[in-house]
């Protein structure tokens, strides 16, 4: 089973190359539109290296635009990604 | 361009920011679920539903819906405004997402009088990496309904936009109180229209925007500043879009101020001149005073 603190670290790299934040200011309770900034077209596009994560692990499954869209806090994407990677739908 | 007018109006968004300023949830591990029965926003939020000013086009497709009324000196000089665009996310994979939508454009001021109504789907592909360079492509198919000019036909838009975080985004805070963001999105629109005339043209477009949040800290980014312009050149053009004005603008400047920590209410003043290609907006300029609601 991967573990939430595995998944953690890859996430918060991702959110900080697209958001030009430094990696040690993100957070889980950072939001992704107030604070990063980040807009909705940006984040529905993350399911992409959501997926690239989940699916280097076994039982990964991919995540889709609509389920990145609708996450609203750094802490939403690493519980789904984290869930994906579990093969959890 | 039409004289300024003040006008006020209400704003109503139906996703965007409002979820995004909740406390942070506790977290769950992969094998537990949440025992709280989500509210009906929560619920319309999952479905899908997109609820905007306007579902096509750069500029508005982020805005909230708006519904206004003028006041103006004599009975004639009253008018009302709603702009509202439906859309849902219905079918969506890691690249791919399909969302059908439904617009109305209803303004009853008789210098300026519009009533149009379109439903179609659009079909949004992301091609490349977030973490680098990313190509976002949608394209929409509409029938559109236009009774002030007694037209109706199919519409079919085609627009590719590049994102590129370190080259067209950037974020950083300063000078002093001050964070400010901004971007740069370049991009190209083919549009198809059965519109009354047939016609099709493509246009080079590219959008500068600049966010500035004064004080930013002590007041939580309540207040923000926001400047954009965007530019559409046409590279060519038939039938109904050979009008000669090869190139057109729009400017915003718009500031606003949430009146509660979770930023679902505010007040904002928005000034807009030009014409928006995209979302169908003729030349125009106004100033406008809103109170907006989003959630």
């Amino acid at each position: 089973m991967v573990s939430r603190s595995e998944i953690k670290p890859q996430v918060y790299g991702v959110i900080a190359a697209v958001s030009n934040a430094p990696v040690g200011s993100i957070n889980d309770s950072k939001k992704l539109r107030q604070d990063l900034l980040l807009g909705e077209a940006m984040i529905a596009a993350l399911a992409v290296p959501w997926t690239r994560i989940s699916k280097s692990y076994q039982d990964g499954l991919p995540v889709s635009m609509k389920e990145s869209k609708a996450t609203k806090l750094v802490s939403d994407c690493v519980d789904l990604v984290t869930a994906r990677a579990n093969g959890q739908q | 361009m039409q004289p300024h007018r003040i006008i006020l109006a209400g704003l109503l968004s139906a996703t965007g920011t409002a979820f995004a300023q909740q406390e942070p949830k506790p977290t769950l591990l992969p094998n537990e679920t949440s025992t709280s029965t989500p509210s009906l926003l929560e619920r319309f939020e999952k479905w899908g539903l997109r609820l905007r000013r306007h579902v096509r086009g750069s500029n508005g497709i982020n805005d909230p819906a708006i519904v206004q009324f003028t006041h103006g000196s004599g009975a004639d000089d009253d008018s009302a405004v709603l702009q509202a665009g439906l859309a849902w996310d219905a079918w969506s994979s890691t690249r791919w997402l399909v969302s059908p939508f439904g617009e109305v454009n209803r303004n009853t001021d008789i210098k300026n009088e519009v009533e149009s109504y379109q439903v179609g789907a659009s079909v949004t592909n992301v091609t490349g990496d977030p973490q680098s360079f990313l190509v976002h492509t949608q394209a929409d198919l509409a029938y559109k309904k236009v009774p002030t000019s007694d037209t109706e036909g199919s519409q079919v838009a085609l627009g590719l936009t590049l994102v590129s975080p370190g080259l067209f985004l950037n974020t950083t805070s300063g000078p002093g109180p001050v964070r400010f963001a901004w971007d740069l999105m370049p991009g190209v629109v083919w549009e198809n229209n059965h519109l009354g005339a047939d016609g099709d043209e493509v246009r080079g477009t590219v959008l500068a925007r600049v966010r500035l949040f004064p004080w930013s800290k002590p007041l939580d980014d309540r207040l923000t500043i926001t400047g954009s312009i965007q530019y559409w050149r046409d590279l060519s053009g038939s039938g109904t879009f050979d009008d000669g004005s090869d190139e057109v603008h729009a400017s915003i400047l718009r500031l606003d101020y949430a009146l509660d920590a979770e930023k679902r209410l505010g007040i904002g003043l928005e000034y807009f001149e030009g014409q928006d290609p995209d979302a169908g907006i003729k030349d125009t300029e106004y100033l406008q005073v809103s109170l907006t609601v989003k959630f």
